[in-house]
């Protein structure tokens, strides 16, 4: 089971694919440049929490998969 | 590109180039050198520690902001940022008190903003949004010896704003293929340079499918010159976009 569970907030997005350069494994672009999660455990969670630290809009919430506690960002 | 890590970094500089903009120069301690391509950008941890025993380890990189490169590629072991510190959020606050010596931590290389193969470039920026363009434009004229056509639009509210100015003309002139025009939108009543938006210097730039369009500042200008290019035969894939600088 993925340690967490990864919310993409579309509008948010602005193509600038930091999480993409850390985690491609879980993030990629489509084709209006906007991300979305290819494979919810596809890199290690640090990367995956990386990939979302990284977003200059904090586009990309984490939630841990087990409790649903919200991981990033801290409101 | 260059895969992401964290680095560690002191404060080597801090200017206050006016009240609106100050300029930070960060060396790296570790890793002692990054690799980038002009045009990205990193994301500094805002709220750690900035000097032994201050600040609150439990808030570390609880909050992060994107600030692009400002210098170039070739400057491998520092990285210079520039800082709208009007906002007074928790960013700009946090770099606005850094001083000399302040530990910062930060995410690098980030971002996919870097020029491509166009045979022309036009790039267009407002207030900070020149940072990223300062670091390509450096790169592609004094480090790659660039001939390519290259003009660079920059649009300021104030006169009171200005910086980076002297610097720019020079460039103008001991480059033949580099045209520079910096437009003040709410210039004083005797102002004798050039006044005015970006978008309406456009007006005058003949443009067609060589040209290859860079965009960075406030969402307003973004979209009314995409809109513009577009118009004047653009390819939408020549047009890149940064907007949160």
């Amino acid at each position: 089971m993925p340690k967490y569970k990864v919310k993409i907030l579309k509008d948010k997005c602005i193509g600038a694919a930091s999480c993409v350069g850390i985690a491609p494994g879980v993030y990629q672009l489509d084709d209006k440049n906007i991300a979305y999660v290819v494979k919810e455990d596809g890199d290690t969670p640090e990367n995956i929490l990386l990939g979302a630290q990284s977003c200059p809009t904090n586009a990309i919430e984490i939630y841990d998969a087990e409790t649903n506690e919200k991981i990033w960002p801290k409101d | 590109m260059v895969k992401p890590q964290n680095y560690q970094a002191k404060v080597a500089e801090h200017i206050e180039l006016n009240k609106k903009y100050h300029s930070l120069r960060l060396e790296l301690v570790e890793p002692h050198q990054l690799e980038f391509t002009a045009g990205q950008y990193i994301s500094v941890a805002i709220g750690l520690p900035v000097q032994a025993g201050g600040g609150d380890p439990a808030s570390a990189g609880q909050v992060r902001r994107a600030y692009s490169i400002v210098s170039n590629p070739a400057t491998n072991h520092a990285v210079d940022l520039l800082v709208d510190i009007e906002p007074a959020g928790k960013g700009s606050t946090y770099m606005k008190n850094l001083k000399p010596g302040d530990a910062v931590e930060f995410m690098a290389p980030l971002g996919i903003f870097t020029v491509a193969a166009e045979p022309k470039l036009l790039f267009v920026a407002t207030g900070s949004g020149i940072a990223p363009f300062k670091s390509m434009l450096f790169d592609l004229l004094a480090d790659k010896k660039d001939t390519r056509e290259m003009w660079l639009l920059w649009g300021l509210r104030k006169v009171e704003e200005m910086f980076w100015e002297e610097k720019w003309r020079q460039i103008n002139k001991y480059y033949a293929n580099f045209h520079y025009r910096l437009m003040i939108s709410k210039p004083p009543g005797m102002w004798p340079l050039v006044s005015g938006h970006v978008v309406k210097e456009l007006n005058d730039v003949v443009l067609n499918q060589d040209w290859g369009v860079y965009l960075c500042g406030n969402q307003e200008m973004i979209a009314e010159v995409e809109q513009m290019v577009q118009n004047k035969g653009v390819l939408t894939t020549r047009i890149h976009k940064e907007k949160y600088a």
